[in-house]
């Protein structure tokens, strides 16, 4: 396996390099937010202490002079594809499994260079051609060899740590005793593994490989069905999963001709799009899910492109697609691109197994109205853009106006279930107003007027003193009779900042023609504003 | 044979009798739940497990008055609680926090952008494909043509959601008609006290039949609907210590 521990900060200081995007300096702490968490950072950010998994407050605790770099996988199986393709003039049958990582079946290679440590020597020199120093933005390139897959992930992230190949010797017996010290924790990066049932091996006592290994397979099966017996031999390194030289078997094989070549990488990505959907169908009818599909798309002239790739976690429709377009783009937009239009494109599904529902869904666990409401947020999404619809984000706080933050649902994906709960016991927030809230919120503040029996406008002293009761509540020259009042809450925020804001809440009930109505009142630097409306 | 076609599980006789009868629904399949404070108004009964059943699927509800937005965030209370998903289109100042006090579940709601800039009859079909409570404010219909609004509500109609339109506009003619008025205001006094809750009566009007009408306190204590409990002059309702 080669791997690339932090590859989005490499692709961006390549992208910026050949002028196609902002430029990042790879010696400066960099990082990369994801689902409003960090997804990787730069070794130089690693030293600072900011580690992934992070919120960006956290980080930026952390390392103030981070830099965000931007998400954008597309542009990460871009610049990967270089790397492919270079890793492909020494052994042309490879798996991608996302940009950044890749895995080869050693056997003939090995044989050819002369064993498996000329190999990982060759594919480390042939990874870093013409990036090298960009890769300091991400540590570099580890190539690690052992058997079956999860074995060899691990022996490429140690050596992506030390910066020389890690090579385990073959056979199950070391490939156990490799394996056996490390957590159970990670066998949610390299397999997919659910981090639930990571969660539950943790509770039981089964901190690291080795004592799962230590189990017997019958015992795993009892308890967790089959996917304990494919913990049993991950973890006992019999995993058997390697990947194949084997050319894949043509009974799924899905395929498209153009009559007039394509040149442009939309219309390609759109019939990938209805092959895809047709290949899912079809294979979900027969209850089984593709891990490994083969994206193979031809030009006019006969140049091709050809690449496997692998997601642990089962290739849907939608992954297939984003894996064409990664493909296509890199090949189409590269360095070396075809000479003609593309005439036929074709995914051959090489590995499936039974579809056991493993998959998470978008929002958890699903119900049909889940299903729906789902397909309706991503059709208004597209009438209206990426960032009109949104859901509440629980922040805390005392104002009302700040306690759930609109975050839009395209950017929170996966997260947005655990992102609106509230936490079962809010921590406290001395000075916030009681239930209940006001259901109108302005988040512009509304200029208002309140003024005292003499006409003089309501102030409130710096020790927090009313100058006298608020008789007249004026809100755009209409002129109410303020019938009860509440307050002052004083509220100091944020003394420590540029940001610090004294302010005054207020609540006061108005006569209102149609009856009595409820205002929420801000004052600040001796001017009145409408927070909110109880209606 | 009888009394073995009698044993079948009534989804089944129904499937069986949809050719001669066009499709059938159960009442539970027509009705959403509403919360148990406007059952009363509702003319429903609240069951054991206190979710009764009043809201017709693919009505169109508009709640006008004073309370418009208490009101329309109590009728989507019920359903969201139930499973339900909640969007509400054009109006982000609608506070999330009363929302939730309200009992609105904020994991099944979106907020959707005020659509007049796109294409809003194409934002709301697609909003009633998927989610089965949706939040109009009345401005927004206002500012449709009435024909648009027209094929909103039948798509509504056929795809079971429930079109609450806040506030009053007459470019829309609503199966349920939620008129609110407020009484008085509890808990706030002159320099003293803060807001705790308020009574308002509450008018519901079907387009068939003769409205009812009665008092909750919208919103209660915590935010959410209770039932007035009738108390006869000045008396006070006892109020729960702490």
């Amino acid at each position: 396996m080669v791997w690339c521990p932090a590859w989005p900060l490499t692709a961006a200081v390549l992208t910026g390099r050949s002028g196609r995007g902002p430029e990042f300096e790879p010696a400066q702490p960099l990082m990369v937010m994801h689902a409003q968490r960090v997804s990787c950072c730069s070794p130089a950010a690693w030293r600072e202490g900011v580690r992934p998994g992070q919120r960006k407050r956290q980080a930026q605790g952390a390392c103030p002079h981070v830099v965000i770099v931007p998400h954008d996988p597309d542009r990460d199986a871009r610049c990967f594809e270089p790397v492919v393709r270079a890793i492909g003039t020494l052994v042309p049958l490879l798996d991608v499994e996302s940009p950044g990582s890749l895995l080869l079946a050693t056997r003939g290679p090995s044989r050819y260079v002369g064993g498996d440590i000329a190999l990982a020597d060759r594919l480390m020199a042939l990874a870093a051609t013409g990036s090298a120093d960009a890769l300091d933005a991400s540590g570099g390139f580890g190539v690690g060899v052992a058997d079956g897959r999860l074995a060899a992930s691990l022996a490429a992230r140690a050596a992506a740590r030390s910066g020389r190949p890690v090579v385990v010797p073959s056979g199950s017996v070391a490939t156990a005793n490799f394996l056996a010290p490390y957590p159970v924790s990670v066998l949610a990066p390299t397999v997919g593994c659910d981090p639930q049932l990571i969660d539950l091996l943790c509770r039981l006592g089964l901190q690291r490989l080795g004592d799962v290994a230590a189990l017997s397979a019958t015992d795993l099966l009892d308890r967790f069905g089959a996917t304990g017996v494919a913990l049993h031999h991950l973890c006992s390194g019999t995993d058997d999963s390697s990947p194949s030289a084997l050319p894949p078997p043509p009974d799924y094989t899905v395929r498209e001709s153009f009559d007039d070549p394509v040149p442009q990488l939309d219309m390609l990505v759109f019939a990938a799009k209805s092959l895809a959907d047709h290949l899912d169908a079809e294979l979900a009818a027969r209850g089984q899910l593709c891990t490994r599909i083969v994206v193979e798309a031809e030009s006019e002239h006969g140049e091709t492109s050809r690449r496997v790739w692998y997601r642990a976690e089962g290739l849907r429709a939608s992954a297939i697609v984003d894996r064409v377009r990664w493909q296509l783009d890199g090949w189409i937009n590269g360095t070396d691109p075809p000479s003609a239009g593309i005439t036929s494109l074709c995914l051959t599904p090489t590995d499936l197994r039974a579809d056991s529902g493993r998959q998470q869904g978008f929002w958890g666990e699903r119900s049909q109205a889940d299903d729906d409401a789902a397909k309706a947020i991503t059709r208004v999404t597209g009438l209206l853009g990426p960032h009109s619809v949104r859901i509440a984000s629980w922040c805390g706080g005392r104002d009302p106006r700040g306690v759930y933050e609109l975050v839009p649902v395209s950017e929170v994906g996966a997260d947005g279930r655990r992102h609106s709960e509230r936490p079962p016991t809010p921590p406290p927030w001395p000075g916030s107003l009681p239930a209940p809230s006001p259901t109108v919120v302005h988040h512009d503040p509304v200029e208002a007027d309140v003024l005292d029996a003499h006409g003089r406008r309501v102030t409130v002293s710096g020790r927090g003193a009313v100058s006298a009761p608020p008789e007249l509540f004026v809100r755009s020259s209409h002129r109410f009779v303020v019938a009860h009042w509440a307050g002052p809450w004083p509220v100091e925020e944020r003394w420590w900042d540029q940001r610090s804001r004294r302010a005054a809440h207020f609540q006061i009930v108005i006569d209102h023609p149609h009856g009595p109505q409820a205002y929420l009142l801000e004052i600040s630097g001796g001017r009145w504003f409408v927070v909110g409306e109880y209606r | 044979m009888a009394i073995d076609s009698l044993r079948r599980p009534a989804s089944e006789l129904a499937a069986g009798l949809a050719p001669k009868h066009g499709s059938l629904t159960f009442a539970h399949e027509r009705l959403l739940p509403v919360v148990p404070g406007l059952a009363a108004l509702f003319g429903v009964e609240v069951t054991a497990d206190g979710t009764p059943l009043g809201l017709t699927r693919g009505h169109t509800v508009m709640c006008s008055g004073v309370a418009a937005v208490s009101c329309a965030l109590a009728v989507a209370a019920a359903p969201s609680r139930a499973g339900s998903w909640v969007a509400i289109v054009g109006e982000p100042r609608l506070g999330p926090l009363a929302a939730a006090e309200a009992g609105v579940v904020l994991e099944r709601t979106v907020f959707v952008d005020d659509p007049r800039g796109g294409d809003p009859a194409s934002v709301l079909s697609a909003l009633v494909d998927g989610i089965e409570i949706i939040l109009v404010p009345s401005a927004l219909i206002a500012a449709l043509p009435t024909s648009l609004t027209r094929r909103v509500q039948t798509r509504a109609q056929s795809r079971g959601a429930v079109l609450v339109v806040v506030g009053d506009t007459p470019s829309i003619v609503p199966d349920l008609r939620l008129t609110t008025r407020a009484h008085e205001w509890e808990g706030l006094g002159n320099g003293f006290g803060h807001l705790c809750r308020r009574r308002i009566g509450i008018e519901l009007d079907r387009r068939r039949g003769r409205p009812t009408r009665g008092d909750v306190w919208m919103p209660g204590e915590r935010g959410d609907v209770e039932a007035c409990v009738s108390t006869g002059g000045s008396v006070v309702p006892l109020r729960r210590p702490g």
